[in-house]
């Protein structure tokens, strides 16, 4: 398989189709305020990880397993638990091969176990590819998780950095906490919705 | 539960408003009024059938291993949910998309099987879920009025104000930051109006 399409799909991943700015997935922890700069670049590292491993997991067991037995109505309840295991194993791993890291990202994992943006990677993962409107392959599956992830890292970097410039504006009061986060996140989506090229206007409007 | 309980888990303690739980759905299905109801729908018979499930299930389930079961019997429903959308209305499946399965991690729905249902009797957790599920269903009603409004001039598929251009950026994701934003502001404002008045 050559390089470009991949390419394309990464783009489109974390750019066009980003998945908090444009899909609104993921949205709850942005609004949590829980965040620093560091702790939401770990965070995000972290589901980088997991959605890769996720997505590949999800696209092998629906191919592997589920697709032969025709029981592809069991894939949200597969996906669910193979990521709630494998954040548990993730976490359990961590902790005995590197506990500096585990300090540092291991309070993370747990969160990711329900956090929506995993769960649709996975299901990113065994659905068609966006740009060549063809199956997932393998290669595929995989950088679209990873590219997912670098997407959402993006989007809570860029959403707490401004939250935190935000504590310190002086915002009429009703719109002080989400309110502003929303609008700022709509700004920023605005921004965004620039690298689509405006064709999802054109679909709507026309 | 009397009405005034009833009416202050629809607004006052609403989980969208409140504490933004669930806000994925409530942004990204409510660019039309249509999809918004058929949602709330769905989330409303997730949230009553686990809360059920759970609740009932409660003594049974050691404490240590509570949030994954939880989760699982969650899914269970969502993945229902899924299927019967799936077949009994191909239309709202393919308009809701991924969002259904997702249902199955909503944080609200989370939020209510482990924060009520599994330290309440099965009717209270009943109810708990219906309320919520009012509560979450009038925020999306909310959102998608204002957008389907402005961004295509129609009400549940009306056209209501015919032969103009729409605000066509607030059917996209920008449009429901911005629309929740200012669903938000004005919950806040007439909140601390009231706040105000009692005081």
């Amino acid at each position: 398989m050559n390089a470009g399409p991949l390419l394309e799909l990464s783009v489109a991943s974390i750019l066009v189709n980003n998945i908090v700015l444009s899909r609104c997935i993921g949205v709850c922890p942005l609004c949590g305020a829980a965040y620093k700069l560091p702790g939401a670049l770990g965070m995000g590292l972290s589901a980088t990880v997991v959605m890769a491993i996720a997505s590949a997991l999800a696209w092998i067991i629906d191919h592997g397993i589920l697709l032969p037995l025709r029981a592809e109505y069991l894939q949200i309840f597969v996906f669910v638990m193979v990521i709630v295991s494998l954040t548990l194993i993730a976490e359990m791993a961590l902790q005995k091969l590197s506990p500096a890291l585990h300090e540092r990202t291991g309070v993370y994992l747990p969160m990711l176990a329900s956090n929506c943006v995993v769960i649709a990677a996975a299901l990113m993962a065994v659905q068609a590819n966006p740009i060549t409107n063809r199956p997932m392959t393998l290669v595929s599956a995989f950088v679209n998780g990873c590219a997912t992830g670098v997407g959402y890292t993006l989007a809570l970097v860029l959403m707490v950095a401004i939250r935190e410039r935000l504590e310190y504006a002086e915002l009429p009061r009703p719109l002080r906490g989400l309110p502003a986060a929303f609008l700022s996140a709509g700004l920023l989506s605005l921004a965004f919705l620039g690298f689509s090229g405006f064709h999802i206007l054109k679909g709507i409007g026309g | 539960m009397t009405a005034g309980e009833f009416g202050r888990g629809i607004f006052a303690q609403n989980p969208v408003f409140r504490v933004a739980l669930g806000v994925c759905p409530a942004l990204a299905v409510t660019a039309t009024m249509a999809d918004a109801l058929v949602m709330s729908g769905l989330v409303m018979a997730v949230l009553a059938a686990s809360n059920l499930a759970v609740s009932i299930t409660r003594n049974l389930i050691a404490q240590r291993v509570r949030i994954p079961c939880q989760i699982l019997i969650i899914t269970a429903f969502a993945s229902m949910a899924n299927m019967l959308l799936l077949n009994r209305s191909p239309h709202f499946s393919a308009a809701l998309g991924i969002y259904v399965p997702l249902i199955a991690v909503n944080c609200l729905i989370l939020n209510r099987a482990d924060a009520f249902a599994a330290k309440n009797k099965p009717i209270a957790s009943l109810l708990d879920a219906i309320v919520v599920g009012i509560g979450f269903t009038v925020a999306l009603l909310a959102c998608s009025m204002i957008r389907e409004l402005f961004g295509n001039f129609s009400l549940m598929g009306q056209k209501v104000i015919p032969g103009h251009q729409p605000f066509l950026a607030l059917t996209t994701a920008c449009g429901a930051f911005f629309s929740l934003a200012f669903v938000l502001g004005l919950y806040n404002y007439f909140m601390a109006q009231k706040g105000k008045e009692k005081a």
